[in-house]
């Protein structure tokens, strides 16, 4: 059973759809939840991700599993959950921080992490500046998806395998990419004495 | 060893390789370099993008980009967010992530724990958990209603059914008085309390109640055990008891079946879908039947004497009549609009934030993910939620979301915003005055391209051929429908060339000539085309679907062939389009096969024994009319003869022949 289908039964109240869905997706929203602690979250508790990842799934069905009636094409119910347990996690993470934390836009601008990340350690706020200055000077001569790349490799840690499945691009054109980006950057920084 | 290039020091950086490393480190112009790329690498790692270019992508774009199902161009476009959202990327690169990683087991109880969650019936249907009261985005549409009168006391009327039904659902045993002394109560509170009892979305109670009732739905359902079908009433009723005396508390068929009738749905226009199926003219629909809208098309319906309702496209609803005659429709997702007829029993439209009541009146919903609409056309709609409420009045709007009360009215140009229900196939009575309109391309592999035929209606054939070849690609789509100046009917627009011409009382149309109103129009079939490419910023090619009318010389019989011109593709292309054609009707086997003859191919052909002429080159078209480069780098026109037109059979069959044919072209 496909997921539109899978989505239907669920609506019709075919009480079989139910456990399909859980067995379909429960190590999916699983994984993700931890994994999103992991990264957000000052610790990982067990009973937190279970918690969590149970919420999620009775947040499914309520009012006879509305909200899966907001899901359009491409129907993709793997990719969906996997979205909504990250966003759910995150959310989780913000509400449960402990200590104080920096509240500048760290995270690289990912509203997500806005308060998540720990402050960096003492710069020159000058330094800081051009710095930025130059990384986005260099960006700014990259394409789009030149600039995805050397976002996802340096900002995410993704391997050049995971890049080429993200962005559909060839893995070896991906170390050619970041050399190109890194060789911008580096000219960048030498005309402001950033080197 | 040679020193290194700089893509062989990155990878020792980066880790990939450590090939280099040994001579780096004896090198010292090597060492320096190392050491210089290594800064502009801490610094990327460090520095991220200012802000996110643009708005965040929505799901749709999300999981089409993380899957890999998207067309190149739109994923190009979305890189220019994408490059500069962490966000975006971070669920993207989820997305993709959990495509092919293997995923470590849960534990064991987890499943068990989930699993034991949803409320079973005994049915085998899952009760509907109700948490919050859906919200339903009510948007009185600025079209007056039909000769339905709103008196001001349905205002009244209204403020007192609602707060009756909100006292009824708190548990109350009598309904609240009504505020106004002209406003009708309900009969009987006994009734009252059954129907509340049987909405399986009980509302919020508010503070001030709770302690009233232990009605579960106010807490949390999620950290709930296993939850009985109705939600808990302090008040043992009579119909409460018998309710639990009957039945298990999970079954809710059979109450439903005592307490709802299906609602009866007639005077079916546009494209409208009940339990899936096509429905046309008149249909029932039960409480749990889904009524929908495809993505492309719109549907009006009436509901018995009481309403009428046009739903946009990409439109869910639910509704259900109690024997009461208390209606409640509920919209999932999309944007519906309501003429409601003065009336004594409650009509309720729940969206996903706020609710709406009436009891007569002119408004229009839209439902959202993230919050729910009221536009109010005529009258007063009492605009609701678990955070507060609102009265919309006539030209105003408000907005509800979960997290916060629905806003304080504010005018607003209503008619803009409910335009759409206007449109020709969803109007109550065929539009008289010429139009034309567009439907958006849905399809993300095909962006850009478009299918249009100005003059659908006129020359009805080519816009049914249009129109369906359209649905099965899922691309735009632009019509045009009777264009004739809306005053003086002896003018013909030509609305793809800025012209127009008088017509004769023979019905022949004279020398074409540029007017300020023929461009005017021109420049809203235009805006149409550019509409229906969606986001594409240039619009890559455009299908033309138009007729002919032409007979063989000497003999006065239809020549029954369709022309097709082009521009911008090569003659190999065309070529190999015509025998594509020829292929595609052996494999489909259409009733009725149409003769292609394709310009330059067959500049002459022949036909009933006859040597023709190509005529349909469109020379001018292309040069500066509706196939000229500024409008479309790629373009192709197809001239249909009135007798493929007259055999409507055959259309579902040739528009699965065309859209391959036009997707062939599409990728060329």
């Amino acid at each position: 059973m496909g997921d539109r289908d899978l989505i239907d039964a669920l609506r019709r109240g075919r009480n079989e759809a139910w456990s399909e869905l859980v067995d379909r997706y429960l190590k999916l929203v699983y994984h993700v939840v931890r994994k999103t602690l992991a990264a957000y979250a000052r610790q990982v508790v067990d009973q937190d991700v279970e918690d969590l990842t149970n919420d999620l799934f009775q947040s499914l069905v309520e009012d006879g599993y509305r909200v899966l009636g907001t899901i359009g094409p491409p129907y993709d119910l793997k990719a969906w959950l996997a979205i909504s347990a990250r966003r759910r996690a995150i959310d989780f993470a913000r509400r449960r921080r402990v200590s104080s934390i920096s509240l500048d836009e760290g995270g690289d601008g990912d509203p997500a992490k806005a308060g998540l990340v720990e402050a960096r350690p003492e710069s020159d706020p000058r330094r800081e500046a051009e710095l930025r200055a130059a990384v986005g000077e260099a960006m700014r001569e990259l394409n789009p998806r030149e600039r995805v790349v050397v976002r996802l490799f340096y900002l995410q840690g993704k391997k050049y395998r995971e890049i080429s499945r993200i962005t559909g691009i060839n893995a070896n054109s991906i170390s050619p990419t970041l050399t190109r980006a890194v060789e911008k950057i580096q000219k960048s920084m030498k005309e402001r004495n950033l080197t | 060893m040679s020193c290194p290039g700089r893509a062989e020091l990155l990878d020792v950086i980066h880790g990939v390789s450590d090939a280099a490393a040994p001579h780096i480190r004896e090198c010292a112009a090597c060492r320096k370099a190392y050491s210089a790329m290594m800064a502009a690498t801490e610094a990327l790692s460090r520095v991220g993008p200012d802000r996110p270019s643009g708005p965040c992508l929505t799901d749709e774009q999300l999981i089409r980009y993380g899957t890999r199902d998207i067309h190149p161009d739109l994923a190009s476009q979305l890189e220019e967010h994408l490059a500069s959202c962490a966000k975006c990327l971070e669920e993207v690169a989820l997305i993709a992530e959990v495509r092919e990683v293997e995923l470590p087991e849960p534990p064991a109880e987890l499943r068990a724990r989930v699993l034991g969650g949803p409320r079973k019936s005994e049915s085998g249907l899952l009760p509907r958990i109700a948490t919050r009261r859906p919200t339903v985005r009510v948007r009185p549409p600025r079209r007056p209603a039909y000769g339905w009168v709103l008196a001001a006391a349905a205002v009244v009327l209204l403020a007192a059914v609602f707060l009756v039904i909100r006292g009824r659902e708190r548990g109350e045993v009598k309904p609240e008085p009504p505020r106004s002394a002209g406003a009708p109560k309900r009969e009987e509170p006994r009734e009252e309390k059954k129907e509340e009892e049987r909405r399986d979305e009980p509302r919020r109670v508010e503070p001030k109640r709770e302690e009233k009732k232990e009605e579960r739905i106010t807490q949390d359902p999620r950290r709930e055990e296993p939850k009985k079908e109705e939600p808990k009433r302090e008040e043992p009723r009579k119909e409460e008891v018998v309710k639990k005396e009957e039945k298990p508390p999970q079954d809710t068929t059979r109450v439903e079946e005592t307490k709802y009738r299906t609602v009866q749905i007639a005077d079916i226009r546009g494209e409208l879908h009940v339990r899936n199926e096509r429905a046309a003219g008149r249909a029932e629909v039960a409480r749990r039947d889904e009524v929908a809208t495809g993505p492309r098309w719109k549907a009006a319906f009436s509901m018995g004497s009481d309403a009428r309702v046009w739903m946009r496209e990409g439109t869910l609803l639910r509704m259900e009549q109690t024997e009461a005659g208390d209606v409640a429709v509920t919209i999932e997702r999309g944007e519906a609009y309501f003429e409601v007829r003065k009336r004594t029993a409650a009509f309720v439209v729940k969206g996903p934030h706020a609710d709406a009541i009436v009891v007569g009146t002119v408004f229009t919903v839209r439902a959202k993910k993230t919050d729910t609409t009221l536009l109010v056309v005529e009258g007063q709609v009492r605009f609701k939620n678990a955070k507060g409420e609102v009265t919309v009045e006539k030209d105003q709007k408000s907005v509800a979301t979960t997290a916060s009360r629905p806003s304080t009215p504010v005018r607003t140009d209503v008619g803009a915003e409910v335009a759409w229900t206007t449109r020709g196939d969803i109007a109550k009575e065929p539009p008289r005055d010429p139009y034309i309109e567009f439907v958006a391309g849905t399809n993300p592999k095909l962006p850009g391209l478009v299918i249009v035929s100005p003059y659908s209606e006129w020359e009805v054939d080519s816009g049914r051929i249009a129109r369906a070849s359209s649905d099965v690609l899922e691309c735009g789509l632009v019509l045009g429908h009777f264009h004739r100046d809306k005053k003086d009917r002896k003018i013909w627009l030509n609305i793809d060339r800025g012209t127009e011409g008088r017509v004769a009382d023979d019905g022949s149309v004279g020398t074409a000539e540029s007017t300020k109103r023929a461009r005017e129009v021109y420049e809203e079939y235009l805006r149409n085309v550019r509409s229906a490419a969606g986001v594409h910023r240039q619009v890559p090619m455009i299908v033309h679907f138009r007729d002919h009318s032409e007979v063989v010389p000497g003999t006065g019989e239809e020549l029954a062939v369709c022309e097709v011109a082009w521009t911008g593709f090569d003659r190999r292309t065309i070529k190999a389009l015509k025998q594509l054609h020829e292929d595609l009707v052996k494999e489909h086997k259409p009733p009725y096969v149409l003769t292609l003859r394709f310009d330059e191919l067959d500049e002459q052909y022949e036909f009933s024994n006859q040597k023709i002429k190509f005529k349909f080159t469109e020379g001018d078209a292309k040069s500066s009319g509706y196939m000229a480069a500024h409008v479309s780098k790629k373009s192709i026109a197809f001239f249909f003869n009135p007798s493929f037109g007259n055999r409507f059979e055959d259309f579902s069959v040739y528009a699965k022949i065309f859209a391959k044919m036009i997707e062939f072209l599409f990728r060329s």
